[in-house]
């Protein structure tokens, strides 16, 4: 949902309309998307049964100390569940697949949550030890949306969700709510469903149970009292000596590039433009190692195309700012003009600065870095830059360009076509208001199927979050 | 066809008496028109015969279909798997061992066999007392009393003890000296594999205080002024305290105590070390793993390869922060952590961690890590809830690994320094860390980190081996391993074969049968080592039987949702043969029954033509 390309809020996705949380933050791993997200893939990864190319991430790692949450959302009814509109998962699929693993100690406590119409049909089937479930909504209920942002145009949220989210918001990391406070947060006039909860498999009181056995990553730990002592004396005879001197050389030059580096960082900080300092970010992360080992300077490449001199000045303050920095030495190329002079004389154009050297397509690869600068021309990149970008094909096959960080600047609102471009740019925001509307049926309808799991958890249920969501 | 078939049945009418009258035309073409309602002529058969033709070449093709949709099932051999777990049930594996006390006297006493059986006796009157351990089977009890004079043994002598190779002026080169000497003296474990543990007894008058020390192989010793009925108890503790239980006494959690096996379910297991710069602006520590750590860890690996096999990889990762808080304490002198923050510590979002190439699919990753605190927050200690400062500054999450807290040395907290400098952990410190690292990964085993010298109530001393568990633990994970492996394999096997035989219609392919079949043979060959006491090939097995048996049950063909019911199977077929087939039945029948109606008038035509005539 989040990278679907008829959101309108790319790679985010909001509980509220306010848009103040943004569910999809930095740390969500989506292991499964869109064509992935059936009812075999889902009940493969509970049953534990990929084929052998599937990577560890996709799976679901968890033994007999593991606590699991499962939650669902979306399309449902009397004992199944919908996926992709297409598919359904059945009630007694979900407990087959429960009840497998069980028999294989893939989970110590299983928590299921639902939220879905007639959400509680769908664990009725259940019968494995260890299992406590939750649904939204009674058989013959509905689950409710809780609220339609106007602003995409559907409604975002679930009534069941909300309130849960709600609920976790107001907990912080040391809390020690037990899941009985969960469960009775859920109010009947709020929902407008009943939230039904199943205990009659689970072992524990739920008041005893604190909401991080399922939320959050809490592990059980031990402290260890002390090391293998002997061990190293067992080895004494053989300890090694020589290996220090070995790499004597190798190490002075790291220690001079972390030197350089960290004087380059300060000094980053100086710098008013900030995307230079992501740029710098990313040249340091990439490319230190290998540039101060080899004895280069880093270099980083400024290249424009400039008819009336705004991107020129843009661009030789840009160079001033990056030279500025230790190690870094920033070049400025234009790129070659494609008019002819008759034409130049006739826009009134200035002309081209002397000394900044015309570029090869072939001379991109000496650079560590790059920074393109050009201006708009009815709204567009000017042909002169098409031109030298598309004569880089040679350098894409080989693929020598990749991994180089690179960045863009540009001027705009030349008074020339500022007229043009006022209408591109409203017919641009036209053609965005048409998409919403269309993606307003994707954001509710699609169930987004979520799921956190816990992982490799130890008794204590170490839960690490790994919600899966369709896109 | 059915057209015809139909046309045709309407025409002949209900089965006639020979009696009633009504015209029936045209449909048969040798009635005689508007004589009575029956036939002069025999009815032919042709029609009858082309329908049932058609009818016999459907039916015909009816085992061709059944065949051709048939399901594959590879038979699972329920019968041996319900064997194999009738014998663990009634027959749980358990490991025979050995005891042989050895006493070692300094003068030239009596040395009479009579001593030796009568020590031997005492020694197994004290083990009856004793609690039985879980996996041990059979204990055979032997002495052998040495002295100058001579050496004489009980009737059983398990160990192959050499008489005169050790003496009690051994004692005087040290415990490690000693422990190898009594090595040589037991000649090097006993050729068939089963385990004898030694307990040598070393009487020396001129000390007074007793002590034990408890060897790296399968050997302890006693040194000091003891009268027999102490020296009997003591040997009779040794052995099942520590080379029985390993230590771990009643109620404490540990191997055999309900702890799980950190170990993948096909035997693989991936210890990843990790070492973590949380904030590399202050500093940045790399370290040389490859050369240090993994040759020390080498004989660590080799220890445990009969029941894992280890993969060790190392990464050196930054900008980790941990996810709980610190606070400043100036009075221990740093930045103290509870160990209430410590479920906290480990920042899932931010410690890409689990990285591993060579983990496969179900093999176990177990992570250790070094954690050097950024500048600004060293030194950070780990506070014991009694208030005091861990002296690792480690700990572990069972089943997950181990962290350890590093300060590095130039770290103290006064020195702010904030400028970025990169560094290497020594090759001392890596080693200390190592240490620390071999320890939790005995605990996570369900060992102790290590032995504590006042665990009796006399003194004790350990001699650590270098390969991270002595000889004696080794056989006590073996033992466990083989046994909790072995239950599991048949509990998987178990699952499986109902769930074959709770999905009538579910594909088993060839390739399950087969692991399954290999599964069984690896268990049965496990049970049999179990039974003749071979921990270690007893282990390898098991293990295989369990990996073999996961991999059959894990079979990624095996999907419940992909399985039809028989309802199923008629929904799909039905549209293709029935519309037909059922057409075809229904004229073979109506011709049958035409057939017959024309006979019986044809047979009153003759009666009546009898009667006449």
């Amino acid at each position: 949902m989040a990278c679907n390309p008829r959101n309108s809020y790319p790679a985010q996705v909001f509980n509220n309309e306010n848009h103040q949380l943004n569910l999809y933050g930095d740390n969500v791993e989506v292991d499964y998307r869109g064509y992935e997200v059936t009812v075999e893939n889902f009940l493969r990864v509970l049953t534990g049964r990929h084929e052998s190319a599937v990577p560890r991430s996709k799976r679901l790692l968890s033994d007999e100390g593991s606590h699991i949450l499962l939650y669902m959302t979306g399309h449902g009814g009397d004992e199944f569940l919908k996926f992709q509109d297409s598919e359904e998962l059945q009630s007694h699929d979900l407990a087959d697949a429960v009840k497998q693993m069980k028999e294989k100690h893939r989970f110590k406590e299983l928590l299921i949550m639902v939220d879905t119409c007639q959400a509680a049909t769908l664990f009725s089937q259940l019968h494995s030890p260890g299992v406590l479930a939750i649904g939204s909504s009674m058989k013959g209920e509905n689950s409710y949306s809780h609220h339609l942002d106007s602003d995409i145009g559907v409604s975002v949220v679930d009534r069941f969700t909300y309130y849960t989210l709600a609920f976790f918001e107001k907990l912080n990391m040391y809390s020690n709510a037990s899941l009985n406070s969960l469960f009775n947060s859920y109010d009947r006039s709020m929902l407008m469903s009943t939230a039904y909860y199943r205990m009659d498999l689970y072992e524990r009181s739920l008041n005893e149970v604190p909401v991080t056995n399922f939320f959050g990553s809490v592990m059980k730990t031990l402290h260890t009292d002390s090391a293998y002592t002997g061990f190293l004396a067992a080895h004494d005879d053989e300890t090694p000596m020589s290996i220090r001197d070995n790499r004597h050389d190798h190490f002075m030059s790291k220690n001079e590039a972390s030197a350089r580096r960290s004087n380059r960082e300060k000094e980053a900080q100086i710098i008013p433009h900030g995307w230079t300092e992501v740029l710098l970010e990313q040249l340091e992360g990439k490319n230190t190692d290998t540039v101060v080992l080899y004895g280069l300077g880093s270099m980083a490449r400024r290249r424009y195309y400039s008819t009336y001199g705004h991107v020129a000045t843009l661009a030789e303050e840009i160079q001033r700012g990056a030279a500025s920095v230790t190690g870094v030495e920033a070049t400025l190329w234009q790129v070659p003009e494609t008019l002819s002079g008759e034409a130049l004389a006739k826009m009134g154009a200035p002309p081209k600065r002397a000394g900044v050297p015309a570029i090869a397509p072939a001379e991109l690869v000496e650079a560590d870095g790059v920074l393109f600068g050009f201006p708009t021309r009815f709204g567009m990149l000017p042909a002169q830059l098409k031109a030298f970008l598309d004569g880089t094909s040679d350098l894409w096959c080989e693929q020598r360009l990749a991994g180089k960080p690179a960045g863009i600047f540009c001027s705009t609102g030349s008074p020339a076509n500022a007229g043009a471009q006022g209408r591109a740019a409203r017919a641009g925001r036209g053609e965005r208001g048409e998409r919403r509307d269309r993606a307003s049926g994707d954001r509710r309808r699609a169930p987004g199927e979520e799921r956190r799991r816990g992982r490799e958890g130890g008794q204590g249920g170490k839960n690490r979050e790994n919600r899966r969501r369709r896109s | 066809m059915a057209e015809i078939a139909a046309g045709e049945a309407s025409a002949p009418p209900p089965p006639p008496a020979p009696s009633t009258f009504g015209g029936r035309p045209a449909s048969n073409p040798t009635s005689t028109g508007s004589s009575p309602p029956s036939r002069t002529t025999k009815p032919g058969v042709k029609r009858l015969v082309l329908t049932a033709s058609v009818l016999l070449s459907f039916l015909l093709g009816l085992p061709f279909l059944l065949k051709s949709t048939e399901i594959h099932r590879s038979p699972l051999p329920s019968d041996a798997i319900t064997a194999l777990a009738h014998r663990l049930h009634s027959n749980p594996p358990s490991f025979p061992c050995g005891l042989h006390a050895v006493f070692l006297r300094p003068g030239s006493g009596p040395s009479d066999a009579s001593l030796a059986s009568r020590l031997e006796r005492a020694i197994s009157a004290k083990l009856q007392l004793l609690p039985a351990p879980p996996t041990a089977g059979n204990v055979s009890v032997s002495a052998t009393v040495e002295s100058a004079g001579g050496c004489s043994s009980s009737s059983s002598v398990g160990s192959r003890w050499q008489c005169g190779v050790v003496t009690t002026a051994d004692l005087v080169l040290g415990d490690e000296v000693f422990d190898e000497l009594l090595h040589s003296a037991l000649g090097s474990s006993g050729g068939d594999g089963s385990m004898v543990y030694t307990v040598v007894v070393v009487e020396i008058d001129d000390v007074e205080e007793m002590r034990v020390v408890i060897g790296k192989h399968r050997h302890a010793w006693l040194v000091g002024k003891v009268d027999e009925a102490k020296a009997v108890s003591s040997i009779g503790k040794v052995f099942v305290k520590y080379f029985m239980n390993g230590g771990i006494e009643e109620g404490e959690t540990g191997i055999g105590k309900g702890e799980f096996m950190p170990i993948g379910s096909d035997g693989n297991v991936v210890l990843s070390f990790s070492l973590l710069n949380a904030d590399p602006s202050g500093w940045m520590y790399d370290w040389d793993f490859e050369k240090i750590g993994e040759r020390m860890l080498d004989p660590v690996i080799e220890a445990l390869r009969p029941i894992a096999k280890i993969n060790i990889e190392s990464q050196v990762l930054y900008h980790t922060p941990k996810s709980s808080y610190s606070y400043a304490d100036d009075k221990l002198g740093g930045n103290v952590l509870s160990m209430g923050d410590i479920p906290f510590f480990v920042n899932s979002n931010e410690w890409h961690l689990d990285t591993s190439i060579s983990a496969t699919g179900r093999s176990k990753v177990l992570q250790f890590v070094v954690y050097v605190p950024s500048a600004k927050e060293c030194p950070l200690h780990l506070q014991l809830p009694d208030g005091g400062i861990s002296k690792t500054n480690a700990f572990i999450s069972p089943m997950w690994g181990g962290v350890l807290i590093w300060n590095p040395p130039d770290c103290s907290p006064g020195s702010r320094k904030t400028h970025g400098t990169r560094k290497k952990m020594s090759s001392q410190e890596h080693m200390e860390t190592l240490e620390i690292f071999i320890g939790q990964l005995r605990q996570l085993f369900g060992l102790k980190p290590s032995y504590r010298s006042q665990d009796m109530d006399m003194s004790t001393k350990f001699v650590a081996s270098e390969k991270g568990f002595t000889e004696w633990e080794l056989d006590l994970l073996y033992r466990h391993h083989a046994c909790s492996n072995l239950l599991s394999c048949l509990t998987t096997l178990e699952s499986l074969s109902s769930l074959v035989r709770s999905l009538p219609r579910m594909i088993v392919m060839d390739e399950i049968g087969r692991q399954v079949e290999l599964s069984l043979e690896a268990a049965n060959l496990a049970q049999r080592n179990a039974t003749l006491g071979i921990s270690d090939s007893s282990a390898v097995s098991a293990t295989r039987a369990r990996a073999l048996a996961e991999d059959a049950f894990f079979h990624p063909s095996i999907m419940s949702i992909s399985y039809a019911s028989v309802e199923h199977y008629f929904a799909i077929y039905m549209p293709f043969f029935a519309p037909v087939s059922l057409h075809v039945l229904l004229a073979a029948i109506k011709e049958l029954k035409r057939y017959k109606a024309e006979r019986a008038k044809y047979s009153a035509f003759l009666a009546s033509r009898a009667t006449s005539s």
